[in-house]
Protein backbone atom coordinates (compact mmCIF):
# COMPACT_ATOMS: atom_id res chain seq x y z
CA UNK A 1 0.00 0.00 0.00
CA UNK A 2 2.81 2.28 0.68
CA UNK A 3 4.57 2.22 -2.80
CA UNK A 4 1.21 4.44 -4.09
CA UNK A 5 1.45 6.79 -1.35
CA UNK A 6 2.58 10.02 -2.98
CA UNK A 7 3.53 13.65 -1.59
CA UNK A 8 1.78 16.80 -2.49
CA UNK A 9 4.17 17.63 -5.19
CA UNK A 10 3.57 14.42 -7.03
CA UNK A 11 0.26 14.50 -6.85
CA UNK A 12 -0.59 18.10 -7.86
CA UNK A 13 2.23 17.01 -11.23
CA UNK A 14 -0.65 13.91 -12.04
CA UNK A 15 -3.46 16.18 -11.52
CA UNK A 16 -2.06 18.54 -13.80
CA UNK A 17 -1.03 15.82 -16.38
CA UNK A 18 -4.30 14.92 -16.51
CA UNK A 19 -5.15 17.71 -18.12
CA UNK A 20 -3.09 16.63 -21.01
CA UNK A 21 -2.80 13.36 -20.88
CA UNK A 22 -5.17 10.04 -19.82
CA UNK A 23 -3.42 9.18 -16.54
CA UNK A 24 -3.06 5.09 -15.76
CA UNK A 25 -5.21 2.99 -13.69
CA UNK A 26 -2.32 2.99 -10.93
CA UNK A 27 -2.28 6.64 -11.38
CA UNK A 28 -5.75 7.53 -10.55
CA UNK A 29 -5.62 5.22 -7.67
CA UNK A 30 -2.76 6.98 -6.42
CA UNK A 31 -4.49 10.62 -6.94
CA UNK A 32 -8.03 9.45 -5.52
CA UNK A 33 -5.48 7.77 -2.02
CA UNK A 34 -3.93 11.13 -1.47
CA UNK A 35 -6.47 13.08 -1.85
CA UNK A 36 -8.75 10.75 0.45
CA UNK A 37 -6.19 12.18 3.38
CA UNK A 38 -4.76 15.33 2.56
CA UNK A 39 -6.45 18.59 3.32
CA UNK A 40 -4.47 20.82 1.01
CA UNK A 41 -4.60 18.97 -2.36
CA UNK A 42 -8.27 18.89 -3.12
CA UNK A 43 -8.29 22.37 -3.24
CA UNK A 44 -5.99 22.86 -5.68
CA UNK A 45 -8.22 19.85 -7.32
CA UNK A 46 -11.03 22.42 -7.20
CA UNK A 47 -8.62 25.25 -8.11
CA UNK A 48 -7.61 22.88 -11.69
CA UNK A 49 -11.48 22.03 -11.95
CA UNK A 50 -11.78 26.25 -12.38
CA UNK A 51 -9.10 26.73 -14.74
CA UNK A 52 -10.65 23.90 -17.02
CA UNK A 53 -14.26 25.57 -16.95
CA UNK A 54 -12.38 28.98 -17.36
CA UNK A 55 -10.35 28.12 -20.28
CA UNK A 56 -13.20 27.87 -23.03
CA UNK A 57 -15.20 30.60 -22.20
CA UNK A 58 -11.76 32.85 -22.33
CA UNK A 59 -11.45 31.31 -25.34
CA UNK A 60 -15.13 32.45 -26.53
CA UNK A 61 -14.64 35.73 -25.24
CA UNK A 62 -11.83 36.27 -26.94
CA UNK A 63 -12.73 35.15 -30.09
CA UNK A 64 -16.04 36.84 -30.21
CA UNK A 65 -16.50 40.14 -31.00
CA UNK A 66 -17.76 41.05 -27.42
CA UNK A 67 -14.20 41.08 -26.14
CA UNK A 68 -13.44 44.07 -29.27
CA UNK B 1 -15.56 49.36 -74.40
CA UNK B 2 -14.87 49.17 -70.38
CA UNK B 3 -17.12 50.43 -67.73
CA UNK B 4 -16.20 51.54 -64.18
CA UNK B 5 -17.79 49.49 -61.56
CA UNK B 6 -20.15 52.14 -59.97
CA UNK B 7 -20.11 53.69 -56.96
CA UNK B 8 -23.05 51.13 -55.26
CA UNK B 9 -20.74 48.27 -56.77
CA UNK B 10 -17.97 48.56 -54.99
CA UNK B 11 -19.24 50.84 -51.78
CA UNK B 12 -19.71 47.27 -49.76
CA UNK B 13 -16.25 45.86 -50.66
CA UNK B 14 -14.64 49.27 -49.20
CA UNK B 15 -16.74 48.95 -46.17
CA UNK B 16 -15.76 45.50 -45.83
CA UNK B 17 -12.02 46.06 -46.00
CA UNK B 18 -12.59 49.32 -43.91
CA UNK B 19 -14.39 46.52 -40.76
CA UNK B 20 -11.05 44.26 -41.81
CA UNK B 21 -8.52 46.58 -40.97
CA UNK B 22 -10.34 47.91 -38.02
CA UNK B 23 -9.62 44.61 -36.37
CA UNK B 24 -6.56 44.58 -37.16
CA UNK B 25 -4.67 45.71 -33.73
CA UNK B 26 -6.72 43.15 -32.06
CA UNK B 27 -5.19 40.39 -34.55
CA UNK B 28 -1.93 41.91 -34.13
CA UNK B 29 -2.50 41.69 -30.04
CA UNK B 30 -3.61 37.71 -30.38
CA UNK B 31 -0.52 36.83 -33.11
CA UNK B 32 1.71 38.26 -30.37
CA UNK B 33 0.74 36.78 -27.24
CA UNK B 34 0.92 33.23 -29.48
CA UNK B 35 4.39 34.03 -31.14
CA UNK B 36 5.89 36.65 -28.62
CA UNK B 37 7.41 37.63 -32.08
CA UNK B 38 6.56 40.86 -33.15
CA UNK B 39 8.19 39.95 -36.55
CA UNK B 40 6.21 36.78 -37.17
CA UNK B 41 3.05 38.35 -35.99
CA UNK B 42 3.08 41.40 -38.15
CA UNK B 43 3.69 38.13 -40.78
CA UNK B 44 0.89 36.22 -39.71
CA UNK B 45 -1.82 39.20 -39.59
CA UNK B 46 -0.67 40.32 -43.05
CA UNK B 47 -1.51 36.78 -44.47
CA UNK B 48 -4.91 36.77 -42.44
CA UNK B 49 -6.22 40.19 -43.78
CA UNK B 50 -4.70 39.62 -47.57
CA UNK B 51 -6.68 36.37 -47.36
CA UNK B 52 -9.59 37.71 -46.04
CA UNK B 53 -10.18 40.23 -48.09
CA UNK B 54 -9.10 38.41 -51.16
CA UNK B 55 -12.65 36.00 -50.68
CA UNK B 56 -14.78 38.28 -48.94
CA UNK B 57 -17.72 36.07 -50.50
CA UNK B 58 -16.50 33.60 -47.69
CA UNK B 59 -17.64 35.24 -45.12
CA UNK B 60 -21.00 35.50 -46.14
CA UNK B 61 -23.55 33.91 -44.04
CA UNK B 62 -20.79 33.87 -40.99
CA UNK B 63 -22.23 36.30 -37.92
CA UNK B 64 -19.25 38.09 -36.15
CA UNK B 65 -16.29 39.24 -39.08
CA UNK B 66 -13.97 38.92 -35.61
CA UNK B 67 -14.66 35.30 -35.46
CA UNK B 68 -14.44 34.39 -38.91
CA UNK B 69 -10.74 36.82 -39.05
CA UNK B 70 -9.49 34.97 -35.79
CA UNK B 71 -10.39 31.61 -37.32
CA UNK B 72 -7.99 32.38 -40.19
CA UNK B 73 -5.27 34.13 -37.76
CA UNK B 74 -5.08 30.54 -36.11
CA UNK B 75 -4.47 29.12 -39.09
CA UNK B 76 -2.02 31.44 -40.16
CA UNK B 77 -0.33 31.43 -36.51
CA UNK B 78 0.56 27.30 -37.20
CA UNK B 79 2.00 28.45 -40.10
CA UNK B 80 4.31 30.60 -38.60
CA UNK B 81 4.97 28.25 -35.63
CA UNK B 82 5.82 25.75 -38.39
CA UNK B 83 8.11 28.01 -40.11
CA UNK B 84 9.72 29.01 -37.22
CA UNK B 85 9.49 25.99 -34.92
CA UNK B 86 13.61 25.95 -33.68
CA UNK B 87 13.30 29.04 -32.27
CA UNK B 88 9.66 29.15 -30.81
CA UNK B 89 10.98 26.02 -28.86
CA UNK B 90 14.35 27.52 -28.01
CA UNK B 91 13.45 27.92 -24.12
CA UNK B 92 14.89 30.57 -21.81
CA UNK B 93 15.99 30.35 -18.45
CA UNK B 94 12.86 31.26 -17.35
CA UNK B 95 11.40 28.69 -19.06
CA UNK B 96 13.92 26.47 -16.92
CA UNK B 97 13.16 27.55 -13.29
CA UNK B 98 11.96 24.91 -11.18
CA UNK B 99 8.49 26.17 -10.57
CA UNK B 100 7.71 23.16 -8.12
CA UNK B 101 10.40 24.06 -5.39
CA UNK B 102 9.13 27.37 -4.76
CA UNK B 103 5.62 25.53 -4.28
CA UNK B 104 7.16 22.57 -2.28
CA UNK B 105 9.45 21.24 -0.32
CA UNK B 106 12.20 18.59 0.05
CA UNK B 107 9.65 16.42 1.77
CA UNK B 108 7.15 17.03 -1.11
CA UNK B 109 5.01 19.21 1.12
CA UNK B 110 3.20 22.18 -0.29
CA UNK B 111 4.88 25.31 1.70
CA UNK B 112 2.54 27.06 2.14
CA UNK B 113 -1.30 25.26 1.01
CA UNK B 114 -3.50 26.27 -1.87
CA UNK B 115 -6.01 28.66 -0.73
CA UNK B 116 -9.64 27.68 -0.99
CA UNK B 117 -11.09 30.13 -4.42
CA UNK B 118 -14.24 31.84 -3.33
CA UNK B 119 -16.66 32.24 -5.95
CA UNK B 120 -15.28 30.25 -9.07
CA UNK B 121 -18.30 30.20 -10.69
CA UNK B 122 -19.08 34.23 -10.41
CA UNK B 123 -15.22 34.83 -11.43
CA UNK B 124 -15.85 32.60 -14.91
CA UNK B 125 -18.08 34.52 -16.18
CA UNK B 126 -16.96 38.10 -15.72
CA UNK B 127 -15.32 40.45 -18.17
CA UNK B 128 -12.66 41.28 -15.57
CA UNK B 129 -11.40 37.53 -14.69
CA UNK B 130 -10.77 37.23 -18.35
CA UNK B 131 -8.83 40.68 -18.36
CA UNK B 132 -6.50 39.36 -15.42
CA UNK B 133 -6.30 35.47 -17.09
CA UNK B 134 -5.48 37.12 -19.87
CA UNK B 135 -2.48 39.32 -18.20
CA UNK B 136 -1.06 36.33 -16.28
CA UNK B 137 -0.72 34.60 -19.75
CA UNK B 138 1.08 37.02 -21.21
CA UNK B 139 3.33 36.76 -18.55
CA UNK B 140 4.31 33.16 -18.95
CA UNK B 141 7.54 32.58 -20.16
CA UNK B 142 7.94 32.46 -24.24
CA UNK B 143 8.01 28.65 -24.72
CA UNK B 144 5.69 27.92 -21.88
CA UNK B 145 3.23 30.84 -23.31
CA UNK B 146 3.42 29.43 -26.58
CA UNK B 147 2.80 25.62 -25.65
CA UNK B 148 0.07 26.92 -23.23
CA UNK B 149 -1.50 28.88 -25.98
CA UNK B 150 -1.15 26.49 -28.72
CA UNK B 151 -3.13 23.74 -26.10
CA UNK B 152 -5.94 26.25 -25.03
CA UNK B 153 -6.09 28.97 -27.80
CA UNK B 154 -5.25 26.89 -30.71
CA UNK B 155 -6.70 23.97 -29.27
CA UNK B 156 -3.90 21.96 -30.66
CA UNK B 157 -3.86 17.97 -28.84
CA UNK B 158 -0.37 17.00 -27.26
CA UNK B 159 0.82 14.94 -30.34
CA UNK B 160 0.18 17.97 -32.80
CA UNK B 161 2.18 20.31 -30.78
CA UNK B 162 4.92 17.83 -30.13
CA UNK B 163 4.82 17.53 -34.20
CA UNK B 164 4.84 21.24 -34.98
CA UNK B 165 7.66 22.19 -32.38
CA UNK B 166 9.68 18.77 -32.77
CA UNK B 167 9.86 18.46 -29.11
CA UNK B 168 9.55 15.34 -26.88
CA UNK B 169 5.79 14.16 -24.73
CA UNK B 170 8.00 14.48 -22.01
CA UNK B 171 9.40 17.69 -22.88
CA UNK B 172 5.85 19.75 -23.70
CA UNK B 173 4.19 17.92 -20.36
CA UNK B 174 7.31 19.48 -18.25
CA UNK B 175 6.12 22.80 -20.53
CA UNK B 176 2.51 22.58 -20.00
CA UNK B 177 2.73 22.09 -16.21
CA UNK B 178 4.77 24.92 -14.89
CA UNK B 179 2.74 26.98 -17.28
CA UNK B 180 -0.46 25.63 -15.32
CA UNK B 181 0.89 26.00 -12.03
CA UNK B 182 2.56 29.40 -12.46
CA UNK B 183 -1.22 30.62 -14.21
CA UNK B 184 -2.48 29.48 -10.86
CA UNK B 185 -0.22 31.38 -8.69
CA UNK B 186 -1.11 34.34 -11.01
CA UNK B 187 -4.70 34.21 -10.81
CA UNK B 188 -4.28 33.67 -6.93
CA UNK B 189 -1.96 36.62 -6.63
CA UNK B 190 -4.17 38.80 -9.22
CA UNK B 191 -7.29 37.76 -8.76
CA UNK B 192 -8.59 35.13 -5.64
CA UNK B 193 -5.91 37.10 -3.07
CA UNK B 194 -7.50 40.28 -3.77
CA UNK B 195 -10.88 38.86 -2.26
CA UNK B 196 -11.68 37.42 0.92
CA UNK B 197 -10.50 33.25 1.04
CA UNK B 198 -10.72 30.93 3.52
CA UNK B 199 -7.70 29.85 4.79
Amino acid sequence: MKMFRHNCRRVTELVLAGEDRPLGLLERWAVRAHLAVCKACPRFLRQVALMRTALPRWRAYRDGNDAA
Amino acid sequence: MLTLPSRQRYQPMLDFAHSVQALRPQLLRFAQAQLRNAAWAEDAVSETLLAALAKPQAFAGQSQLKTWLVGILKHKLIDQIRRHSREVSATSAEDGEDIDALLFDETGAWREAPAEWVDPEAACGRREFFEVLEVCVDQLPGVQGRVFMMREWLELDSGEICKELGITATNLWVLLHRARLRLQMCLQERWFGQRATVS
